[in-house]
């Protein structure tokens, strides 16, 4: 087995690391063994940017887990071997596991403000990682430090060595982070959803500094995400995964134009599109992504696929090659004539045009008590909206903007500090508690964590009637009968109401936030980022959802997202928010196409597409690199 | 609109005390337990003899005819001293710890509702916890004098400022999770996301803290009795019994055994349960 059959023209050294036929086990509760990773085979190149794509639950984070032999709990390699430079590592004793790691390959984690040590600085954390790897003296490791900082693009990094990590910004703390993985000199570096936990504007910043970083000292690159446009922006080749398995692996450029497996294009066409006009649908995957445990023989993919054939449900299917480099494992879309992704042309919703009124907020200022003295810079600082009846205001913005404080403000979760609140005309801002009853009838919430938004000890029925029993809504039968249809008007099954939340996936979970605050009949949803928790390929149901509750009840509804692409197609105004304030406000269409204040500019610009358009300059220097 | 049915997933929900009985912990710690606990409620049926009539024949080797274990410097039956002395360790213990957490919850729940409140439960905890548990057993006697309740008091308080605390600090995280906030913004009262929400997923751990607060109390009346502050013999206790055993140590060390290796099962037996629990729980 050689790199022939995954290189096409291009040149062909002995691989780096060579991954044949990895299987990884988990122990299940019940006793049995619930495969995350099943038969993954790939090859990855010296110098070369790879992605591993794919959706929770998809078996990425554990294959690169199980690559450094550092499987969490339960988890260990049922099958296959890891290759690097001919050596497996999964025979490979733990002192030599431990050489490996850091020394010859370095992980890059995902939420940089956990990864690094509060109370040891940068300098220390550095030397460290140096002095595991034997690099010299004290003075020459010190040096070694500050070079480091600098090929990351920390300025002054002489001077920051001896800052803590909290003098440092998340994009500066993954930057910190990903020097220690490249102090060991690595030829591989890991980097685990490394721009997740990062706005928009620092992740463009950090991926391309991860394709430099490649480039310049010959390391080979994975970078594990469930972000297409982060695939498109950094990596040469990439590596869709579904369900445990490698459904597709090809040259980047090819597999997001002319995807050859039904999920890839089913991925990319449920990305939104920051060229698609306000009120149009966004486009899903039909079901849920699958539950391990429950996975049998077949295709992981057949139960959403339109494709589907009865000899997908019957064997796994392989790795087959499909041209132009690519590898697919789906026989019937390999032997399909023409394209299986055809962008089609946006369908716009049908939208009712928004009535009166009915929630307005004039000069909203909220501020958090500080530990320490000093002025403390408010969260909100003088915000004001309106929101019409049928109406969605979009709100967009990075961490730190003020989107939650304000979302908590107008639902009367937390009181404003100054400013009016206006409800049909009727100032709330500090109800008495009688009248905040009736505020909160009005004025409901969906919340951004599905899986910590819902008490887990309660059943979901128990959830969604919380509301009607705080309310005092119809008696025992008259509140079963409403969680019945408020269930089914969210397409869940009446039936799930015996259940906990624990046995529902994230999209389910999400309905079931909704389904609780549609209860007492409000005219006004506040959504803090409904979808920013859910996969890509179920985010367009929970949107779709929504819109079409709008248009049946009349509701007026906040959406609150920091991905602008999703907020364009959603909502029939925006707002921006930078530090406290609304910097911009106007048309959905209006501020995306025709941005006038600097911040929104740059929020525009940072959306990494899934469409590599032309030639981004990272990716052509690094093919050119990857020659030498 | 299509709709989606929850697929039926992996069987999972399984109270974790069902659960420990699968798991090689929760068995041995069990059986330990309930094996002690079984030879203290079926004392009186396992030995004919007083615990504190004197025979006449000191110190007596195992094996004595009558006597299985032996007897004592007095001439007491060791075994029917030791099952009573389970009997009278597991009352002290089973009376005191519940009232220990049951006082400590009260203290927390009072401190999670104001925080004035807050701020004297708290200080008032760190008092109690300043004194070690022996000093603090020595001054309640000091005051109250020997005997069986002061035993009960000096083990419940010290175990106020431990379920308090603990309690407290899981209302804390409770209260800023999401889904306080999605109740408390659909309307739910102060004291139903009190009652229904917070304190239910703030309670779990108290759990294991209840298994490890019942090994400490096995010590501290241990300690105590063995110090002589304890409760007052001839009524025996596993503590007292060792003390009584310590002057005969070198001739006699049979005496010391049987206290010491009953301790040992009970110890080791709660802390493997409590260790149990809490591996189920943070699964």
């Amino acid at each position: 087995m050689t790199t022939t059959q995954t290189t096409d023209g291009q040149p062909t050294g002995p691989p780096l690391l060579e991954v044949r036929d990895l299987s990884v086990e988990f122990a299940a509760p019940g006793g049995g063994a619930l495969r995350a990773v099943r038969e993954v085979s790939f090859t990855l190149r010296r110098g070369e940017t790879l992605a591993v794509v794919g959706e929770s639950g998809s078996g990425k984070s554990t294959t690169a887990l199980a690559v450094l032999g550092m499987l969490p709990g339960t988890g260990r390699i049922a099958s296959g071997q890891v290759l690097l430079d001919g050596e497996d590592l999964v025979t490979a004793g733990p002192a030599a596991l431990r050489a490996v790691r850091g020394g010859r390959i370095g992980m890059v984690f995902q939420d940089p403000m956990t990864a690094l040590n509060p109370v040891l600085t940068v300098g220390r954390q550095l030397d460290e990682v140096l002095r595991a790897h034997g690099a010299g003296g004290r003075r020459a490791r010190t040096e070694r430090a500050a070079k480091l900082l600098d090929l990351v693009g920390v300025p002054d990094p002489r001077r920051r060595l001896a800052d803590h990590p909290h003098q440092f910004s998340g994009g500066q703390r993954q930057r910190v982070l990903i020097a220690m993985a490249l102090a060991g000199g690595p030829d591989l570096l890991l980097a685990d959803e490394p721009t997740t936990a990062l706005d928009a504007t620092v992740q463009d910043r950090i991926l391309t500094l991860l394709a430099d970083v490649g480039r310049e000292t010959g390391t080979a690159v994975v970078v594990i995400t469930h972000n297409m446009g982060v695939v498109a922006r950094s990596c040469e080749r990439v590596l869709v995964m579904y369900g445990g398995s490698v459904v597709e692996d090809g040259p980047t450029a090819r597999v997001l134009t002319r995807p050859s497996h039904p999920y890839t294009a089913g991925l990319l066409a449920a990305v939104p599109r920051l060229s698609s006009p306000s009120g149009t649908r966004l486009t899903g995957i039909p079901g849920a992504p699958p539950d391990l445990a429950l996975l049998g023989d077949g295709c992981a993919f057949a139960d959403r696929c339109s494709r589907a054939l009865e000899v997908c449900r019957e064997s796994v299917p392989v790795l087959l090659p499909a041209g132009h480099g690519v590898r697919t494992a789906c026989a019937p879309a390999t032997a399909l004539e023409g394209p299986l992704y055809d962008p089609a042309p946006p369908v716009p919703l049908d939208r009712p045009t928004p009535g009166p009124v009915v929630l307005e907020a004039v000069d909203l200022v909220k501020g958090y008590r500080s530990r320490r003295r000093g002025p403390a810079r408010p969260a909100l600082d003088g915000v004001s909206l309106t929101l019409a009846a049928g109406e969605t205001l979009g709100l967009v913005g990075e961490s730190g903007s003020g989107k939650s404080t304000l979302a908590r403000v107008l639902a009367h979760a937390h009181p404003a500090d100054s400013g009016t609140l206006r409800l049909r005309g009727e100032d709330v801002t500090r109800p008495s508690r009688a009248a905040l009853n009736g505020v909160r009838r009005q004025v409901q919430m969906v919340f951004q964590d599905p899986y910590a938004s819902l008490n887990p000890r309660m059943t979901v029925g128990e959830i969604v009637a919380e509301p009607l029993l705080a309310f005092g809504l119809g008696d025992r039968t008259a509140r079963e009968r409403r969680v019945a249809g408020l269930l089914r008007q969210v397409g869940l099954d009446p039936a799930a109401a015996g259940r906990l939340p624990r046995s529902f996936s994230g999209g389910q979970r999400q309905r079931i936030g909704i389904a609780r605050a549609l209860a007492p009949e409000p005219s006004v949803l506040i959504c803090d980022e409904p979808v920013s928790a859910l996969d890509v390929s179920v985010q367009a149901q929970i949107t779709t959802l929504l819109t079409d509750l709008q248009r049946e009840l009349g509701l007026a509804l906040v959406f609150i997202a920091h991905d602008l692409a999703v907020v364009r197609q959603v909502s029939h105004r925006i707002a921006v928010m930078h530090q406290g304030r609304i910097v911009e406000s106007g048309p959905a269409d209006e501020v995306c196409e025709r941005p006038r204040h600097a911040y929104t500019r740059a929020l525009l610009a940072a959306v990494p597409s899934p469409v590599p358009t032309g030639a981004p300059p990272a990716r052509e220097t690094l093919a050119s690199g990857v020659g030498v | 609109m299509t709709t989606y049915t929850p697929e039926k997933r992996a069987a999972r929900p399984r109270p974790p005390y069902l659960a420990l009985l699968a798991t090689w912990r929760g068995r041995i710690g069990l059986a330990l337990v309930g094996l002690v606990a079984a030879a203290g409620l079926l004392a009186p049926l396992l030995t004919g003899h007083d615990p504190t009539a004197q025979s006449g024949q000191g110190l007596l080797g195992p094996g004595a005819p009558g006597h299985p274990l032996g007897t004592d410097e007095l001439g007491r039956d060791l075994l029917s001293r030791l099952l009573y002395g389970i009997r009278t360790d597991l009352g002290l213990i089973g009376l005191a710890v519940p009232l220990g957490a049951v006082l400590g919850c009260l203290a927390a729940l009072a401190a999670a509702a104001h925080p004035a409140a807050d701020t004297v439960v708290q200080r008032v905890f760190d008092l109690v916890l300043a004194f070690p548990g022996l000093i603090l057993a020595l001054l309640v006697i000091a005051v109250a004098g020997p005997g069986w309740l002061p035993v009960v008091l000096v083990i419940a308080l010290a175990e106020i400022p431990v379920f308090g605390r603990q309690l407290r600090a899981g209302i804390l995280v409770q209260r800023g999770r999401e889904y306080v906030t999605a109740a408390r913004v659909g309307g739910t009262s102060r004291t139903r996301l009190l009652v229904r929400h917070i304190l239910p997923n703030a309670a779990e751990p108290l759990i294991v803290q209840f298994a490890v607060s019942l090994t400490v109390a096995v010590f501290l009346e241990g300690a105590m009795s063995f110090l002589g502050v304890g409760v007052r013999p001839p009524e025996p206790t596993l503590g007292n019994v060792l003390a009584q055993a310590m002057p005969y140590l070198a001739q006699s060390p049979h005496v010391a055994a049987g206290p010491l290796v009953v301790i040992t099962a009970l110890v080791a037996g709660l802390s493997l349960l409590a260790d149990a629990l809490n591996r189920e729980i943070r699964r």
